[in-house]
């Protein structure tokens, strides 16, 4: 089903808002992670990993499944299709994956959040490069997807071109995030 | 008679490849790796215990 021009622009506008807010808040969570390996502040640290796991939880997984949901939603309205094309392919995998790990690390956040609780644990038991590396990996993969969005490099997969063959089904300027 | 269909481009190729690549070094790296995941960020506490 194709979406008509007005309905179109507004799943646009929340995509871009959720994919690039998801983005934003990857970053804030590398300032954070880069905060709690580096601080001397024994409260400032344990108050990051504290912090962390509700954060995720209410902030990274929302935008995570907006942006997954409504970026199938609208490729499925257009006519650049789910698969047809090897960029919205592309994004679709990265979006998937980075839903599924940040999912499978929320655990890991509620172990640091945990350690951090405890008084008498070291700070230095408390401080983890984890984050820091998960953040940084997550903003390059959700930088990629953003750039595949606006390059949109040419490729058609053999379905697109089947159902190119088939309907004459062309994108026109119908843009999935 | 049915028209050939063109292969991906060089892009989706490369592409494909580094991420397989990728994918490859991760899996080995959490098979070989040791522990991987919340266990592995909790305190060694015997060790605190000595350190105390």
């Amino acid at each position: 089903m194709t979406m008509t021009p007005r309905v179109r622009r507004l799943v646009l506008v929340a995509h871009v808002t959720t994919t690039v807010g998801w983005l934003g808040a990857v970053l804030a969570f590398l300032g954070l992670a880069i905060i709690g390996v580096t601080s001397e502040d024994t409260a400032t640290v344990r108050g990051v990993y504290l912090v962390m796991a509700p954060a995720a939880r209410y902030v990274l997984v929302p935008l995570a499944f907006a942006s997954l949901l409504i970026g199938v939603a609208q490729s499925l309205g257009t006519t650049w299709g789910l698969v047809r094309h090897y960029w919205v392919l592309f994004k679709l995998l990265i979006t998937a994956a980075a839903t599924g790990i940040l999912l499978n690390y929320l655990a890991t956040f509620d172990a640091l959040a945990a350690i951090a609780a405890d008084q008498d644990t070291d700070l230095a038991a408390v401080r983890s490069a984890s984050p820091v590396l998960h953040a940084v990996l997550a903003a390059l993969v959700l930088l990629a997807a953003t750039a595949l969005a606006v390059y949109k490099p040419r490729g058609v997969t053999r379905y697109g071109q089947r159902r190119l063959r088939s309907v004459g089904d062309r994108p026109r300027r119908e843009t999935p995030g | 008679m049915t028209q050939p269909t063109a292969g991906p481009p060089r892009w989706v190729k490369v592409t494909g490849i580094v991420a397989a690549v990728l994918a490859a070094l991760v899996v080995a790296a959490l098979l070989f790796g040791g522990e991987h995941g919340p266990g592995r960020h909790a305190p060694d506490v015997d060790q605190q215990q000595v350190d105390r």
